[in-house]
């Protein structure tokens, strides 16, 4: 599928990290200033204005010099190999995962194109193995302070981000019942038509439900707000990279908007229909864009999201992912599964019926208990 | 004192409801103010505009200034510092532009802007309404001695020219004082019982209307109603 830029493979892989990784840190930059131009907005505010001449569009690139310039200290106690390395990780963890993104596999007349760095046949399962890997990178730098509050915060992200791959793993395989295969690119191509022929609206409404929970699950793995358990500033100054500065907190911020510019990207591939347009009218305009601007929307609605919600305590945190989001992402997995037996307009039928009765029954389950409660006893 | 209970099951979905519901309200009306107008100033570049008679920075008209220390003495929390030292008679300082003649020399005058507390209370005695508040707010310095703003200082020269001055006034005076009790001492010599009569008439009058009646012996008979 990829298609080769130059006759080597080896000098090949090099070019598309290189593109990778400019890309990434690129993209990381714009949205660094559309996180704070958001925020401003919703705050009744005007976010950055002074550097550049349009909107402080120039901010981000202040923000790296300056961070570039400022001394990089290591604590006295802190163990030097594991606090160095672990910004590194943390940003490889992310930058890798772009390794699988598909921008543009296949034009509207079925040729192949092939914007595509790597399209590996395990693909989707690469890309949730390598996005966890992050968590490794957080744990180093929790322990490698020598720091309470980086400590606090390494341990609650680990359990945060380990729990949060289970619905995100069930709510995928939901998914991926319907691609039939583990490539991104064939996830993507099982979803070529109108927008009705995406995951989200295929076996529906349980992938649609999936689709919600991967995207929670992506938000929390991200360590974004409302999920911000490993940085929580109110708790712990700034959790996990408390003893960072310079650029090697320059680097874990890098990571933090690459995980949201990559949450953006795998949420459009298994749920948004890639590089197909919405409709095919609209096939001439060419499937990068589509994929970036499919990426613009999830990502702008994240950022979003950050703004406009508090964090969870932590309790609420394990409380939302073990005893609702697993639940239902199970319900999801079963739902689609019985329902991609189905084929046709039945199947969107079928599961609406289905979606009713087992609220139905839920509801009947649950129905009030009429019985005069136990006197309490204190 | 609820009668029933709540089933687990019913519970659960019922927060699971509730969760998505307040979620989406949050969600909805933090989102719908990125399309709304932002109310923040962009201070340096768009400056509020400023209504009458606002209190900033402190200034002082320095000519008009005759030494009161009526606002040093209004001040409450003693910003305002003044050295004021009276000039001899002979010794012509001006008026300031409303009159009122200038009978001290300033050897300085500070307000500590730190310390200023704007109200405003130093502006209002002043008799030649030389010390204002004016609408000027950009004062900030990296030094907070730098808040101390001098209005007046006296040269070393300007001192010692006044020195010189009062020193030579103090001279003139006591000679003058010298010659005036050498003068008095000859007139007492002269005629010993002048003024006796004068003060005795009125002596009844001035234990009934107390201290200022034993100062103005003379003083009109209404200050005995008043009392």
């Amino acid at each position: 599928m990829t298609t080769l830029i130059t006759p080597w493979p080896l000098v090949d892989m090099v070019i598309w990290a290189v593109i990778i990784i400019v890309f990434f840190a690129l993209a990381a930059l714009i949205l660094t200033w559309a996180e704070r131009k958001i925020a401003g907005f919703m705050q009744d505010r005007l976010g950055p204005l002074a550097a550049g001449r349009y909107h402080g569009i120039l901010q981000p690139v202040a923000d790296a010099l300056k961070l570039l310039q400022k001394e990089d200290v290591v604590p006295l106690r802190a163990n030097p190999r594991l606090h160095l390395a672990a910004p590194a990780l943390v940003t490889a963890g992310a930058i890798s995962a772009m390794a699988v993104i598909p921008w543009w596999g296949i034009g509207p007349a079925g040729e192949q194109i092939g914007v595509v760095p790597a399209d590996l046949n395990i693909g989707i399962f690469y890309f949730l193995a390598i996005s966890s890997l992050g968590v490794i990178g957080i744990l180093m730098a929790g322990w490698g302070s020598a720091n309470k509050w980086s400590l606090l915060g390494a341990m609650r992200g680990a359990a945060q981000i380990v729990s949060y791959e289970i619905p995100v793993g069930i709510a995928a395989l939901a998914a991926l019942v319907y691609a039939q295969s583990l490539s991104t690119v064939d996830i993507v191509n099982s979803q070529a038509g109108n927008m009705f022929q995406w995951t989200l609206f295929k076996g529906f409404p349980f992938n649609f439900f999936g689709g919600a929970i991967f995207a929670l699950g992506a938000i929390a793995e991200g360590n974004r707000l409302p999920f911000d358990m490993p940085e929580s500033e109110s708790e712990l100054v700034a959790g996990f990279h408390t003893e960072y500065s310079g650029i090697r907190f320059a680097m874990f911020f890098l990571a933090e908007y690459g995980n949201l510019f990559v949450a953006g990207l795998i949420i459009t591939v298994v749920y948004l229909g890639g590089w197909y347009a919405p409709f095919p009218f609209l096939d001439f305009i060419p499937g990068v864009v589509w994929t970036a601007l499919k990426m613009t929307l999830v990502g702008v609605t994240i950022i979003a999201i950050r703004w406009a919600l508090p964090r969870l305590r932590v309790d609420q945190l394990m409380a939302l992912c073990w005893k609702y989001m697993i639940p239902l992402a199970l319900v999801c997995l079963f739902g689609a599964s019985l329902l991609a037996l189905i084929d046709g307009p039945a199947r969107t039928i079928t599961g609406v019926v289905l979606f009713v009765v087992l609220i139905g029954a839920v509801a009947l389950l649950g129905r009030e208990d009429r019985r005069p409660a136990p006197a309490k006893e204190y | 004192m609820p009668t029933t209970t709540t089933q687990p099951v019913r519970r659960y979905f019922r927060n699971i409801a509730q969760a998505v519901g307040t979620t989406a309200a949050a969600f909805t009306t933090a989102t719908w103010h990125i399309f709304t107008p932002g109310y923040a100033h962009q201070y340096p570049r768009q400056k509020a505009e400023l209504p009458d008679r606002t209190r900033h920075r402190l200034h002082v008209v320095i000519e008009d200034c005759i030494g009161c220390l009526q606002c040093e003495r209004a001040c409450p929390v003693e910003c305002i510092k003044i050295n004021a030292v009276k000039a001899p008679k002979s010794v012509d300082l001006g008026k300031a532009s409303s009159g009122n003649p200038i009978n001290f020399w300033l050897a300085s005058f500070t307000i500590d802007m730190a310390k200023c507390c704007y109200c405003g209370l130093c502006t209002d005695p002043c008799p030649t309404e030389c010390i204002v508040m004016t609408p000027n707010y950009e004062y900030s310095s990296y030094e907070v001695t730098d808040q101390v703003f001098q209005f007046a200082r006296m040269s070393p020269e300007e001192i010692t020219e006044a020195q010189r001055l009062v020193e030579e006034d103090k001279k003139k005076q006591a000679e003058e004082k010298a010659k005036k009790a050498a003068a008095a001492a000859a007139a007492k010599a002269a005629e010993p019982k002048a003024e006796e009569p004068a003060t005795g008439a009125t002596a009844a009058g001035a234990q009934e209307t107390g201290e200022s009646g034993a100062k103005e012996p003379e003083g009109p008979p209404a200050k005995q109603g008043e009392e």
